[in-house]
């Protein structure tokens, strides 16, 4: 009996080895740990410019999409397009923009170019991460863990970028993120997170979530500085959590071709955050 | 909280400790240890309570060291464990301790479990019910249910489980005009399952043995079934009513399906005596 289940599930690794979009080393190894990535991101940080933008009023939207695994680019180009024609003060991808080819960033880059002065802002997902993909998202993208300002009329809300592609943030991005809340939380009207790996176990699904130990220090985290929003990929399935004065939001998947394919519009005012999914199918 | 359980013939006492507010600060370092050994006397009162009877008593005392994405820096996690056995019936309950630099609460789980063994076409087979409280701050903690199912064999064990768990916000971190009420306290995951598998290089009852498994659980602590843990074990019995033990614990982030990365590891060591030898 043990070894049948032995034989099978050596079948479905190789089963899954061969497919175009996953690799299976990165089951149990990644060339580049998520505190290398993070020490890059900060190197990164400290000879670019702030990432900050500026916007007329006090009311703009953000467009926040995930999980397009590009190849195909049909669903991320309408998401660019509605940007343009909202004019959207940003774009931001939570993870899993390709399938870690470098060949597919340069298919994804190139179509973000598409949205020309509106800032985009990426998180790398596990996917982004397959075959070798940090060096391509480094290339491309620069940093993984980072934050931008949005300055209006008369305040600045804060927005803070993740990289949670390995599964964890890693002891160096969690000591970034509790430094970062501490010192500049109370200095910004709303503080949203994005990062790729949902937080919550709301079905059963294969998608792995942050560990449990790590997740409640960030509840915690996010609980006393109060996070307005949380967002996230990865479980290619939408669901939404109040907790606290905080909403958790999973995002559905952009990917070409997936029957429930959507993103998030994130309308931000003097009152409230409203947000809604914007369905592409 | 004082509770009295009816069992068998005896009166099982144990209590459920509400914890103050204690962080790693100065008071917390001396009010800690008081706390290990009131766990630790209300343990050998539970104790000379069941020795009389006909039923088996055992108690676990076990140190984890190791570290973590988050404990900033390294931990030690003392437990206490307290199990009492009569006949197929078994009842347990715990306390762990966590001391690191993080800020969090001292007292960082609690479980009570109970179970039975029994046979399915002479298969045998145990089933326990659980509830654990794992405390983090004085903001957030979590509280798990759940049952498992066990089947030993000389050299194998298998367990396969099932628990819902729920974090819990304190309304303290609610302000005047928050939307959030009652209900958005809580978030439950109510799928959520366990599993570990052990192989041992001696028979179950050998005077040494080394073993090693795969599973998403230990005695305070839950994973997603997503991120297993690995663990290489020892143990020696040094007479009929003391074992010690050892175990190297690795737990992984996001592996099996993700991009995998290092998270933590613990060392363990720890001694268990068993009443009436």
């Amino acid at each position: 009996m043990a070894g049948r289940i032995l034989i099978m599930g050596g079948l479905l690794l190789l089963l899954a080895s061969c497919r175009y979009d996953v690799d299976v080393s990165g089951f149990v190894y990644t060339p580049v740990p998520v505190n290398e990535r993070f020490e890059k991101s900060v190197q990164w940080n400290n000879v670019h410019p702030p990432r900050e933008t500026t916007i007329e009023g006090s009311d703009y939207t953000i467009l926040v999409g995930g999980d397009s695994h590009v190849g195909g680019t049909n669903n991320l180009s309408r998401m660019i397009s509605m940007a343009s024609e909202e004019g959207a003060a940003m774009i931001a991808i939570a993870g899993d923009l390709c399938t870690g080819w470098e060949e597919d960033y340069a298919v994804a880059a190139a179509e973000l170019e598409g949205a020309g002065e509106i800032p985009v802002c990426v998180v790398p997902g596990n996917h982004d991460l397959y075959f070798g993909g940090w060096t391509s998202f480094y290339n491309y993208f620069g940093a993984s863990a980072y934050t931008i300002k949005v300055h209006t009329s008369d305040t600045s809300d804060l927005f803070i970028f993740l990289d949670t592609g390995g599964g964890t943030l890693g002891s160096k991005q969690m000591e970034w993120l509790k430094q970062l809340l501490k010192e500049e939380r109370d200095a910004h009207r709303y503080a949203t997170v994005i990062t790729h790996v949902n937080f919550f176990r709301n079905r059963f699904t294969p998608a792995t979530n942050i560990l449990n130990e790590e997740l409640i220090v960030l509840l915690d985290i996010f609980a006393k500085h109060r996070i307005d929003l949380v967002i996230q990929g990865h479980d290619h399935k939408r669901h939404e959590e109040l907790f606290g004065s905080t909403t958790y939001i999973t995002l559905d998947a952009m990917k070409d071709g997936t029957g429930n394919a959507s993103f998030l519009q994130l309308n931000v005012g003097k009152e409230k955050i409203n947000y809604h999914f914007i369905d592409l199918n | 909280m004082q509770i009295f359980l009816p069992f068998n013939k005896y009166l099982l006492s144990f209590s459920v400790v509400t914890e103050p507010h204690l962080h790693m600060n100065p008071t917390a370092a001396i009010m800690a240890p008081l706390k290990v050994l009131r766990i630790v006397a209300i343990s050998l009162l539970f104790s000379i309570r069941a020795i009389p009877g006909y039923g088996q008593y055992e108690q676990a005392a076990i140190l984890d060291a190791g570290s973590s994405t988050v404990s900033d820096g390294t931990f030690l996690r003392p437990a206490v464990i307290a199990s009492y056995r009569y006949d197929k019936l078994t009842v347990s309950t715990g306390f762990q301790w966590t001391f690191s630099s993080a800020e969090r609460k001292a007292l960082s789980g609690a479980f009570i479990s109970g179970g039975s063994d029994f046979k399915v076409r002479e298969i045998p087979l145990s089933a326990d019910l659980f509830f654990r409280r794992n405390p983090y701050s004085d903001v957030v903690r979590e509280t798990l249910f759940g049952a498992l199912l066990k089947h030993e064999r000389s050299r194998l064990d298998i367990q396969f489980g099932y628990h819902m768990r729920r974090y819990r916000l304190d309304k303290s971190t609610l302000e005047p005009g928050d939307p959030a009420s009652g209900p958005a306290l809580s978030i439950w995951e109510y799928r959520n399952f366990m599993y570990r598998g052990t192989v041992r290089l001696n028979e179950q009852d050998a005077p040494w043995n080394l073993s090693a498994s795969l599973t998403n659980f230990d005695h305070f602590l839950i994973q997603q079934e997503t991120n297993p843990m690995v663990n290489l074990a020892g143990c020696f019995r040094i007479s009929d009513a003391v074992k010690i033990h050892s175990s190297l614990w690795y737990q992984g982030a996001g592996m099996l399906n993700i991009h995998a990365n290092y998270y933590g590891f613990y060392f363990r060591t720890g001694v268990v005596w068993r009443a009436g030898y």
